[in-house]
């Protein structure tokens, strides 16, 4: 009996010692026909058992058991060793360099008067105001006469305009339209208070163009008209509205400014968004920022489109989108919107 | 408007610095666009007297200069200046002191060093204004006034800040004591009023005839005409010509000087004219005659031709009645002063503010002194003061003597009413609760009479309209008076309360974005051309000649019109406003392919203008897409060209976004395009009756197509470029945005492959109608997945492949009910568009 239990463990040893020789799947196939096969040397030595007496069968027996499943078990091993070696070979013939770039694909971009229209209009409509639009060709009493700028008056000099060959008719002459404020008038004539719009456009001007000069630009103007809205609201408005473009520090502030459809008027600034309003270069070292013209409705401009100044009040606002863009981007000359140039558009991809 | 520090302080005790001034007139709403500090580089000049002058030994063109400059202090200076004389006092520079050498050009700056000339040391240089940077003047050496201290800095002498304004809404602000008024209120000081303290020396004897005669009083409100004797022509005082030097105004002699000296003090402009040259000492004021020409004193001395809608002022009928000035713009020559005038007819009258404007720009480069003053509003009550204060400056430094009294007619003479202001209208407008006694105070710091009545938040005040003030009309404007004096940062920030308005969104701007965020999603760049072009520009893009269709598509995105046409076009590339967006692309493109040669890919979302008689233009939204030949393929480095199909689908993505279906594509024939790459893109479109059925305008919306080559080149592109352009006004009518989902299907499908041979001279799409409506309702899909032409399939024939998918909403299909319908569309292909189905060898 002790020879069979001998036996088994030589078998294992020798099996075991010849299993590390198996280094592929097909090997390893062989080594399991030739050891654990149904005619395989475990086999053949379990045959012993037959001539083993009953009381040293058990004792045989475990042995045996123990050996069968040890192979069997270290097969396994081996061949997962094995597979997975396998399987990192094939892998690795897939290796890629995944520092190699992206595969080109062409991203488009909005224009960059878009993409600020679009911030600044969800900045205003958090707060009620839509987005109105009106011709660029405009009627030169829209356009001047009712916003308080008769024909003749000097204020026609700081909005020096496009004339239409040949275009007169109701509204007088036709004039490529100086600001989005005619839009404004529009709005007022069509609609009763209270009144909240913005009215994003393009607009022109008869001016030489230069790095902040455009004679074709974009603007974009807000008006506010119900009973007791005072010029508080209009500061209120603005800080809200700069602070969701340009930072929850912004400060607005106003100074005494002079145009024609507001009565009081006021020029805005906002605290410069590059130093916090220490004074930088953005800024010219004065810690504000210039961002457009504002004030309360004119009562004239309200008596015009038939709103009546003692019940009623409004203000507006108004100022360039480009500029605005200018600020946010960091873009140093207007001129680069109405280029074109790929180059320039990509980056706002 | 140049404002000199030193000037101002002749009407006002400036009490704060340049700077600070600067900032309490910008907060006010008077901008201040630069502070030119003068003088902040004589360091090292002194004011000195000449106490002796004696010739150069060695040199016939040199002076020497006995300069004493106080203190006991003297040094000897050689100079080759000529302009000067024992007693004067001049500018003397010491060593180390700045100047501008004008010997060289252009002038440089140079630092004095001691030297020798022609053997004797100098020290010290004696200097002109030029070599200062005081002004232009380099003929001479700069003769202080006699009354100048003798061994001070120059800079005490002489320094001075000057102060540019931007006076966009504020008449007053063009005059001194406008700008004193406001720096008095400011910084609660009190203006001082110049002297015009004068009576006649005597009355007018009957050879001194004087008159005044208003014909247009509309036009001119006011005149007053004074006559002053004795006169002396000469040059006017170094206070004077400094004064009128840092306003930026050359001196000429005393009583110009003094007529612009007076203007600028005032605001109010006046007029010289030789009195001896007027007949009877007669002036009046009336319109101009049609083609009636006025020789002026404009800087160009030209004639100008005028018409009955200008005012001159002219001479009396009975002597001719010529035109002699330009009312409120501009002198004439005929009664110019000369060296020789010795008896002056002085006028100060009131003009029309847009008369004046409208003349000014008709006649002129530029506005003058005179017109810029009064087209902006001059007060017609400082004519008699200005008056009276240039006579009384004709006396003191022209001796002159006036000669009884001055004419003044004032037709247009009318009281302005007080104004109302309710102090609860600054609570209205402003926000802002003010206490009676703030606005009281802002009111008497700026001048203005007032009464109040009632108390606390009822208090009313009652204020004078001032007559400087023409700006102030209504109590609107009182309220920014108040807030601007008390200061524009007290206006506190508040978030609005009341109702919301109901004003719905326009669709089309949703729609013009929603466009946008497809293209630039799919790898578009949007750009945004200039609207306005040249006719040359619209004309390299030629229109149909001939075609129903092509002629429709051009109505739609590409009118042949008569574009809106600017009439003061800053250049030729807006001369007109564009009436298509296609050549605007076609630039584009075409910039874009100097920097890369694939994945050009760009898109307009903009307004093209269409003319309406009578109305304004038709102002049409089109959104236009613009592809290069190429773009990038999968793979590193690899390239595809762009097909009219690449093209079509970002089309069909945007129709389908707005909800647009039963659209289609016909081939179009157009001189712009390529004769087989191109196609109409119309709605209600429907194969089988295509060629049948005459297309209504009304369903054309677009073109997509491959330009023609010869076009493309003549815009500068020499390779394949794909233009599609939409009417998206048209498509937006048609646009919607909620498209009810379908639900699930719940029963199998049963999906089958059919392959069909046709003739290439039929679409495609006549073939895919004819499977659709044979099959439906049951065909629930058709893709086609396959088109092949070559040796497999006839000669003028190709083979389309589709996949069906046969689908009922209520049970699972059976081989029964499909089998027939399959046998049944395969019939009808071929009977209605002559397909047959292709066999397993076919």
């Amino acid at each position: 009996m002790s020879d069979l239990i001998r036996a088994l463990e030589t078998l294992e040893e020798t099996a075991l010692g010849s299993l590390d020789g198996a280094s592929d799947v097909d090997s390893l196939e062989r080594w399991r026909l030739l050891v654990l096969g149904r005619r395989g040397s475990l086999a053949e030595t379990l045959k012993g058992l037959g001539t083993l007496t009953a009381d040293q069968r058990p004792k045989a027996g475990q042995v045996a058991n123990r050996v069968k499943a040890s192979l069997e078990a270290s097969f396994a091993v081996r061949l997962e060793t094995i597979q997975k070696e396998v399987r990192r070979l094939e892998l690795g013939a897939e290796r890629l360099d995944v520092t190699l770039p992206a595969s080109p694909r062409p991203r488009g971009s909005l224009h960059p008067v878009t993409k600020i229209r679009r911030e600044i209009e969800g900045a205003f409509a958090r707060l009620g105001f839509t987005s109105v639009e009106g011709p660029e060709v405009e009627w030169d009493q829209y356009n001047f006469t009712m916003l308080n700028i008769p024909p003749d008056h000097p204020a026609r000099d700081i909005q020096d305009s496009f004339y239409i060959d040949g275009g007169s008719g109701t509204g007088g002459e036709m004039l490529l339209r100086t600001q989005t404020s005619p839009v404004q008038i529009r709005t007022m004539l069509a609609h009763k208070p209270p009144i909240r719009i913005i009215a994003p456009g393009r607009t022109y001007r008869n001016e030489a163009t230069d790095a902040s000069h455009e004679a074709m630009f974009t603007q974009v103007e807000g008006l506010c008209v119900d009973r007791n809205v005072t010029m508080a609201d209009l500061r209120g408005t603005l800080t809200a509205v700069t602070r969701v473009l340009f930072g929850p520090d912004r400060e607005i502030r106003f100074r005494c400014g002079y145009f024609p459809f507001v009565e009081p008027g006021a020029e805005v600034d906002m605290t410069c968004h590059v130093c916090n309003g220490r004074g930088c270069r953005v800024c010219k070292r004065t810690g504000w920022i210039e961002l457009g013209g504002a004030g309360m409705v004119h009562p004239k401009v309200l008596a015009n489109v038939g709103i009546d100044p003692s019940v009623y009040s409004g203000w507006a606002f108004g100022c360039g989108l480009e500029r605005f863009a200018m600020l946010r981007y960091g873009i140093d000359d207007i001129r680069l919107f109405y280029d074109n140039d790929l180059r320039f558009l990509r980056q706002f991809s | 408007m140049r404002v000199s520090l030193k000037w101002l302080q002749d009407y006002v005790d400036v009490t704060v610095s340049a700077v600070e001034l600067g900032r309490l007139l910008t907060m006010a709403g008077i901008e201040v666009d630069a502070i030119h500090p003068v003088g902040v580089a004589w360091d090292h000049v002194w004011t000195a007297r000449i106490d002796g002058l004696s010739r150069h030994p060695n040199a016939d063109r040199l002076q020497l200069v006995d300069a004493y400059y106080g203190a006991n202090r003297r040094i000897q200076v050689v100079t080759g200046a000529t302009n000067i004389a024992v007693g004067d006092i001049v500018p003397v520079g010491l060593v180390g002191t700045r100047y501008r050498d004008s010997h060289v050009s252009p002038p440089v700056e140079r630092t004095l060093q001691p030297t020798v000339m022609r053997g004797i040391p100098s020290e010290a240089m004696v200097m002109s204004g030029f070599e200062l940077g005081l002004n232009d003047d380099h003929s001479g050496i700069l003769i202080l006034p006699t009354e100048t201290r003798v061994g001070v800095p120059l800079s005490e002498a002489l320094g001075d800040t000057v102060i540019e304004l931007d006076l966009k809404g504020r008449p007053d602000g063009l005059s001194m004591i406008g700008v004193a008024r406001e720096v008095a209120a400011l910084t609660g000081q009190t203006v001082r009023f110049p002297d015009g303290d004068i009576q006649p020396s005597r009355a007018r004897r009957s050879d001194e005839p004087l008159g005044v005669t208003i014909d247009a009083p509309a036009l001119c409100p006011r005149f007053v005409s004074v006559l002053l004797k004795d006169v002396k022509i000469g040059p006017s005082p170094a206070w004077m010509q400094e004064r009128l030097q840092a306003a930026g105004i050359r001196a000429i002699n005393n009583v110009v000087d003094i007529t612009n000296f007076v203007m600028i003090e005032w605001g109010q402009p006046l007029h010289a004219f030789d009195y001896d040259r007027v007949p009877r000492g007669h002036l009046v004021a009336r319109a101009a005659r049609a083609g009636e020409i006025l020789q002026t004193l404009a800087a160009e001395r030209e004639a100008v031709t005028l018409n009955p809608d200008m005012v001159v002022v002219a001479g009396h009928p009975d002597h001719g009645g010529h035109p002699y000035s330009l009312a409120g713009i501009i002198g004439g020559a005929l009664t110019e002063i000369s060296e020789q005038s010795t008896s002056i007819l002085l006028e100060a009258a009131n003009w029309k503010q847009s008369n004046v404007r409208r003349t000014a720009r008709a006649l002129l480069p530029r506005p003058t002194d005179a017109s810029r003053r009064f087209e902006r509003g001059v007060p017609q009550d400082h004519a008699l003061p200005a008056a009276l204060r240039a006579a009384r400056l004709m006396v003191d430094l022209a001796g002159a003597i006036m000669v009884g009294d001055a004419i003044d007619a004032w037709p247009g003479h009318a009281s302005r009413d007080p104004i109302r202001m309710p102090i609860s209208e600054c609570t209205r407008l402003l926000g802002i609760t003010y206490q009676p006694e703030t606005v009281a105070s802002v009111f008497t710091r700026l001048g203005f009479a007032f009464s109040m009545h009632g108390d606390g938040p009822d208090t009313v005040f009652t204020v004078e309209a001032p007559v400087w003030r023409l700006d102030i009309e209504q109590a609107a404007d009182l309220v920014e008076e108040v807030a601007r004096i008390d200061g524009y940062e007290k206006v506190p920030s508040t978030i609005m309360e009341g109702a919301l308005p109901q004003l719905p969104q326009a669709p089309s701007i949703f729609w013009e974005d929603a466009v946008r965020d497809i293209l630039a999603g799919s790898g578009h760049a949007e750009i945004v051309p200039y609207t306005w072009t040249s006719v040359a520009r619209l004309g390299r893009v030629p229109h149909a000649a001939s075609s129903d269709l092509a002629d429709l598509v051009d109505a739609r995105v590409h009118p042949n019109v008569g574009p809106v046409r600017i009439s003061n076009p800053a250049s030729g590339d807006q001369e007109v406003m564009r009436t298509s967006s296609l050549q605007s692309m076609l630039d584009a493109v075409r910039a874009g392919l100097r920097h890369a040669d694939r994945d050009v890919h760009l898109f307009d979302v903009g307004r093209i203008f269409v003319p309406r008689a009578g109305d304004l233009p038709e102002e049409r939204r089109i959104v236009t897409i613009g592809l290069g030949a190429h773009r990038s393929g999968d793979a590193i480095g690899e390239r595809h060209e762009n097909s009219f199909h690449d093209l079509k689908a970002t089309v069909e993505a945007i129709l389908g976004r707005l909800g647009i279906n039963g659209h289609g594509y016909i081939a179009l024939a157009h001189p712009a395009f390529h004769p087989y790459r191109t196609a109409a893109i119309v709605l209600d479109h429907r194969p089988e009756a295509a060629g049948r059925k005459p297309v209504r305008p009304e369903d054309v919306i677009g073109v997509i197509g491959e330009v023609d080559r010869a076009v493309a080149s003549g815009n500068g592109i020499g390779e394949r470029v794909l233009l599609a352009s939409l009417d998206l006004d048209r498509v937006i009518a048609k646009a919607r945005d909620v498209v009810p989902v379908t639900p699930l299907p719940r029963f199998q499908a049963v999906i089958e492959d059919l392959a069909f041979i046709l003739p290439d001279a039929i679409p495609a799409e006549r073939l895919t109608s004819s499977l659709l409506r044979t099959g439906a309702p049951l065909l629930e899909r058709l893709d086609m997945f396959d088109v092949y032409t070559g040796e497999r399939v006839p000669v003028g024939t190709r083979s389309l492949a589709y996949t069906l998918t046969f689908r009922a909403p209520d049970h699972t299909l059976t081989g029964e009910e499909v089998t027939p319908l399959r046998a049944k569309i395969i019939a009808q292909a071929e009977r209605q568009v002559g397909a047959r189905l292709r066999g397993p060898d076919a």
